[in-house]
C-alpha cells in the first residue's frame, strides 16, 4: 500500500495540474513570464527589476510575455486577451503595458493599455521597436532586445506619465512572494523540516500546491488595453 | 380558540402572499434594469468603435500627403481614400459609414501591402510612423468590434434566456444586431 502512494500522489498532482491550466491565455504571474525558456533566471531578474521600478514610481505595470505561438487567434488578438484576463494596469488608471514575443512566427507586439495611449502613441512605440526590438530578435538575443525595449518604454512611462505611486511592495525581501524575512524564514525552516522527516516524500506535496501558490504572485490592477500599441515582425 | 386560530392562519397566508409578491415585484424591477444596462452598453460600445472609424479618417490627410512623395505608391490609390473619406463625413447613417470604412479597409490594405513589398520605404521614419498609426488603429477599431459582438451575444442570451424573455417581451427588448465583418463568417 505505501509503496502506491507515491506514484498516487504524482498522478493526483498532474490530474489537478491539468485542470487548473484550463484557462485559455497566459496567466501572468510575475512581470516577465517566458514560456519558451529563451532567458535565464538571471535575466527575467534584470528585465522584472526595471518593471518594478516603474510601478513603483507611477503605478503603471509592464508585462513581458515570450510565446512559442498565438495560433489560432493571431498576436494581435492574443495580446488583446491576454492583457484583458490579467488585467494590465490599475482599475480606471488603465496604465499597463504588454511586450509580448511569439518565437515560432518571429512576431512581435506591444499592447498598450488606454491610459497610456497618450504618451505612447502607435508611431511611438513603433519607433522604440525598431530601434531596441529588432535588431536583436533578428540575431535571436531575446534578452538584450527585451531588456533594452523594456527599459526605453519604462523610460517613456516614468518621464511623461504621473501614476500613483506604489512603494508598498518593496517591504518584503523577495518582491513576488508577500512575506516578510521572519515569515520566509519560518516557511523555509518548516520546509526544511518537512523534507527531512518525511525522507524527500513532502517535496510530493509541493507538486499538488505549486500551481496554486504560483498564482499569487503580482495582482494585476485590473486595467484595459483597446487595441493601441504596434506590431510586426523580425 | 378555534376562532384566534384562524386568524392567525390567515394572516401568515397573507404574509407570504405579500412577500411572493413583493419578491415578484423586485426581480421584475431588477431584471428589467439589468436589460437597460446592458442595452445601453451595446449602444456606447458602437460609439466606441465610431470613435475609431472617425481616428482612422483623422488620419487620412497626413496620409496622403506623407505617401504621396513617393512615387511607389499608386496615385489612384489616394485618389480613392480621398474620396472615400469625404464619402465618410457625408454618410449619415451606420449603415453607410460602415460601408465606406470596408471600401476605405481594401485600399488601406493596398498602401500596407506596398510600404511591406519596398524595404527602403521601411527606412523612412515618417512613412514608418504613418504606417504603424495606420495599423494601429485597424487593430482598435477590430478590438472594439469584438467587443460590441460580445456585449450583443450577451444582451441577445439575456432577452431569450428563460424566464427574463417575460420581461423582455413586456419592456419591447429586441435582439441587437452583431456587426458582420464582409470577409469574416457571421458570428453565432
Amino acid at each position: 500500500m505505501r509503496a502506491l502512494a507515491a506514484p498516487a500522489l504524482v498522478l493526483l498532482a498532474l490530474v489537478l495540474s491539468q485542470g487548473t491550466a484550463s484557462a485559455e491565455y497566459p496567466t501572468l504571474v510575475y512581470y516577465v513570464t517566458d514560456q519558451v525558456g529563451v532567458l535565464t533566471s538571471s535575466e527575467e531578474f534584470d528585465i522584472q527589476s526595471v518593471c518594478v521600478e516603474v510601478y513603483e514610481q507611477t503605478g503603471a505595470e509592464i508585462a513581458v510575455l515570450v510565446v512559442n505561438t498565438t495560433l489560432p487567434d493571431g498576436i494581435d488578438m492574443f495580446a488583446v486577451k491576454t492583457f484583458e484576463q490579467n488585467g494590465l494596469g490599475q482599475e480606471g488608471e488603465d496604465d499597463g503595458l504588454l511586450i509580448l514575443v511569439s518565437v515560432e512566427e518571429n512576431a512581435w507586439r506591444i499592447e498598450v493599455g488606454y491610459g497610456l495611449e497618450g504618451i505612447l502613441p502607435d508611431s511611438k512605440v513603433g519607433d522604440i521597436v525598431t530601434a531596441n526590438l529588432v535588431p536583436y530578435l533578428a540575431v535571436s538575443d531575446y534578452y538584450s532586445g527585451l531588456y533594452y525595449t523594456t527599459y526605453a518604454v519604462g523610460l517613456e512611462i516614468v518621464t511623461n506619465y504621473s501614476g500613483t505611486p506604489h512603494t508598498s511592495e518593496s517591504q518584503y525581501p523577495i518582491p513576488w512572494i508577500p512575506l516578510k524575512t521572519w515569515q520566509l524564514a519560518v516557511v523555509i525552516g518548516a520546509i526544511v523540516v518537512l523534507g527531512v522527516l518525511t525522507k524527500g516524500r513532502a517535496f510530493l506535496l509541493w507538486m499538488l500546491f505549486s500551481r496554486n501558490w504560483g498564482g499569487g504572485g503580482k495582482n494585476w490592477g485590473g486595467g484595459r488595453s483597446g487595441g493601441g500599441g504596434a506590431r510586426g515582425r523580425w | 380558540m378555534a376562532l384566534a386560530n384562524k386568524k392567525l392562519y390567515t394572516i401568515t397566508a397573507l404574509i407570504v402572499i405579500l412577500a411572493i409578491a413583493l419578491a415578484t415585484v423586485a426581480w421584475l424591477v431588477l431584471t428589467y434594469n439589468s436589460l437597460v444596462r446592458e442595452n445601453e452598453k451595446v449602444d456606447s460600445q458602437w460609439a466606441q468603435v465610431q470613435n475609431q472609424y472617425q481616428r482612422k479618417i483623422d488620419l487620412i490627410p497626413t496620409l496622403v500627403s506623407t505617401v504621396g512623395a513617393y512615387q511607389q505608391f499608386e496615385a489612384s490609390t489616394l485618389t480613392n481614400i480621398t474620396q472615400l473619406r469625404t464619402q465618410w463625413m457625408n454618410a449619415t447613417t451606420t449603415e453607410d459609414q460602415v460601408n465606406v470604412t470596408n471600401q476605405l479597409d481594401s485600399q488601406l490594405a493596398t498602401i500596407i501591402v506596398t510600404y511591406e513589398n519596398y524595404p527602403e520605404l521601411q527606412s523612412i521614419t515618417a512613412v514608418r510612423d504613418l504606417i504603424y498609426e495606420l495599423t494601429g488603429t485597424e487593430n482598435r477599431i477590430s478590438v472594439e468590434r469584438m467587443r460590441y459582438n460580445e456585449y450583443v451575444q450577451d444582451f441577445n442570451a439575456h432577452i431569450k434566456s428563460f424566464p427574463a424573455s417575460f420581461v423582455a417581451g413586456w419592456g419591447d427588448f429586441e435582439e441587437r444586431e452583431y456587426y458582420q465583418s464582409p470577409n469574416a463568417p457571421p458570428p453565432p
